[in-house]
């Protein structure tokens, strides 16, 4: 399925948003999912409303993204909630960290005060963390200080990269 | 570094899920049975593997592999999960535990860079064969994200009675905080530990190289090893007292009827100090290591040939110590 937001990518996350009694699903891909993180956190107490619905914010030193039922994000894969990862630490596919990569780096990063691999690489693959890594870690920095100009221009890169992966078809 | 007996082994993990399946714990029997089976083909012709399934094997066999640190207690309680051991028992992969693989190589003594080097081809082999769940940002993806990035756990066994018994091992621990090291008992519950042996690991396994987590650990064994040292000078400034601990050790172990584990394990780490001080000879170290995983209730049973009860393995418990002790070890003479 195709991300409602951007129309190119897949979607790879199921967000639920509310607005005045009204629920629709959103099936977003990871980098708008990603985009759409970073919004709310510029402008939580106005779009905490907006897009979630939430009355009442559960785990807010984390983005404050989970409505109190807190199933916002469902890995489409093993149905995995959030909240349960949030919870207990485990995810249930390879999969939910991709659908859950946002939230994921946060926790990661407090868990081993780092959220880039720097080692061992599977066989086959074209080698671990790399630019792609940097940049990511790069983006999480100018986004902290409020650059935006540099945000939009990493991620302009990073949607390069992708894209080129994408099309030499690398996972 | 001088190891004066402190160092037992060393252990590494590397913990693979195969991409596209759900972890362990969210999975079916079919699932579990497409993994079990990819690993055993993928192993073939490597090294001579024997392969035992959890739901097929006894409860005591289980115990037994238990106590060799060969799985563990998790695998042994799941019913789809299986391990590959290698004919010296120095490897073992784990095969639906916690996360579809764990890798694990098991050596005697300080032998990180022999155990990596050794974990590393056979993860080479299982890499080309399986699919590997990887990502450029989090590195080998695991169910728990406390193993992303390397998925790499490697571990020490430290015989610790001095920082022990002066109840400095914290400090020792907590000294060398900035390699971010875990430290807990491998025999007995909680901080108590029988047999003053601990198991010294990193904490983080993402952020980090293999070879700068293997170095650290490195780091952090011989800051622990230099404080035992030390210890052991101060604990002997009261040479009557620890000489008449390790000699009515040695007296027990040589001469009791029964005796349980924790019991066994404290005089048997009495013994191995009473050999670094010089009070006591044991002539094979690796016999003495052996000694200990034998005398668990399970290795125990093995050994009497049946299954028994505790008071049972109690005087056989006692007959084996003390026939393998006069056999290895030695009192000496002050």
């Amino acid at each position: 399925m195709r991300c409602t937001r951007c129309g190119i990518r897949e979607a790879v996350i199921e967000v639920k948003q509310t607005i005045n009694n009204r629920t629709q699903d959103m099936y977003l891909c990871s980098e708008c999912a990603a985009q759409l993180r970073n919004e709310i956190e510029y402008n939580k107490s106005v779009l905490l409303g907006q897009m979630f619905g939430a009355q009442k914010v559960v785990n807010p030193g984390f983005g404050g993204l989970f409505e109190a039922d807190g199933r916002v994000a469902v890995c489409p894969g093993c149905k995995t909630t959030s909240e349960e990862f949030l919870n207990t630490g485990f995810v249930g596919c390879p999969r939910c960290y991709e659908v859950f990569e946002p939230f994921v780096r946060r926790t990661v990063k407090k868990l081993q005060h780092s959220d880039i691999h720097v080692g061992k690489a599977p066989y086959g693959s074209s080698g671990p963390g790399g630019e792609e890594a940097a940049l990511r870690a790069e983006l999480d920095a100018a986004l902290d200080r409020q650059d935006y100009a540099l945000a939009t221009k990493l991620t302009e890169r990073l949607n390069q990269i992708m894209q080129r992966r994408e099309d030499k078809g690398e996972q | 570094m001088n190891n004066n007996g402190m160092i037992i082994s060393t252990r590494i993990r590397l913990a693979r899920n195969i991409d596209g399946l759900p972890f362990p714990h969210r999975m079916s029997d079919a699932h579990a049975t497409k993994v079990i089976d990819g690993v055993s083909k993928s192993l073939e012709g490597v090294d001579r593997f024997s392969r035992f399934d959890m739901n097929r094997i006894s409860p005591l066999d289980k115990s037994i592999l238990i106590e060799k640190h060969l799985i563990s207690p998790d695998l042994a309680e799941g019913k789809l999960g299986s391990v590959l051991i290698d004919t010296d028992e120095n490897v073992s992969i784990m095969v639906n535990e916690e996360d579809h693989i764990r890798e694990q190589v098991i050596l005697p003594g300080l032998s990180l860079d022999q155990a990596y080097d050794r974990i590393n081809k056979i993860d080479d082999v299982l890499s080309k064969n399986l699919k590997f769940a990887f990502s450029r940002q989090f590195g080998y993806l695991t169910a728990c994200a406390t193993n992303l990035g390397t998925g790499m756990r490697a571990s020490v066994m430290m015989f610790l009675p001095a920082l022990t018994i002066l109840k400095r091992l914290d400090s020792a621990v907590s000294a060398v905080g900035r390699l971010n090291m875990t430290v807990r008992g491998v025999y007995g519950e909680g901080s108590k530990a029988d047999g003053f042996l601990y198991q010294i690991s990193n904490q983080h396994t993402l952020g980090l190289k293999e070879s700068e987590i293997i170095d650290s650990v490195r780091s952090a064994i011989a800051h622990i090893a230099q404080n035992e040292e030390n210890a052991r000078e101060i604990l002997k400034r009261n040479e009557p007292e620890i000489l008449d601990n390790i000699y009515r050790a040695w007296g027990v172990a040589t001469n009791a009827y029964s005796m349980g584990t924790d019991e066994a394990m404290r005089l048997l780490a009495m013994i191995k100090l009473g050999d670094y001080y010089g009070y006591i000879k044991i002539s094979d170290e690796n016999v003495f290591q052996k000694l200990i995983t034998h005398i668990q209730p399970a290795n125990m049973q093995y050994i009497g040939g049946r299954n028994m009860e505790p008071e049972e393995r109690d005087i056989l418990r006692a007959r084996y110590i003390s026939a393998n002790l006069t056999t290895i070890a030695k009192r000496n003479n002050l």
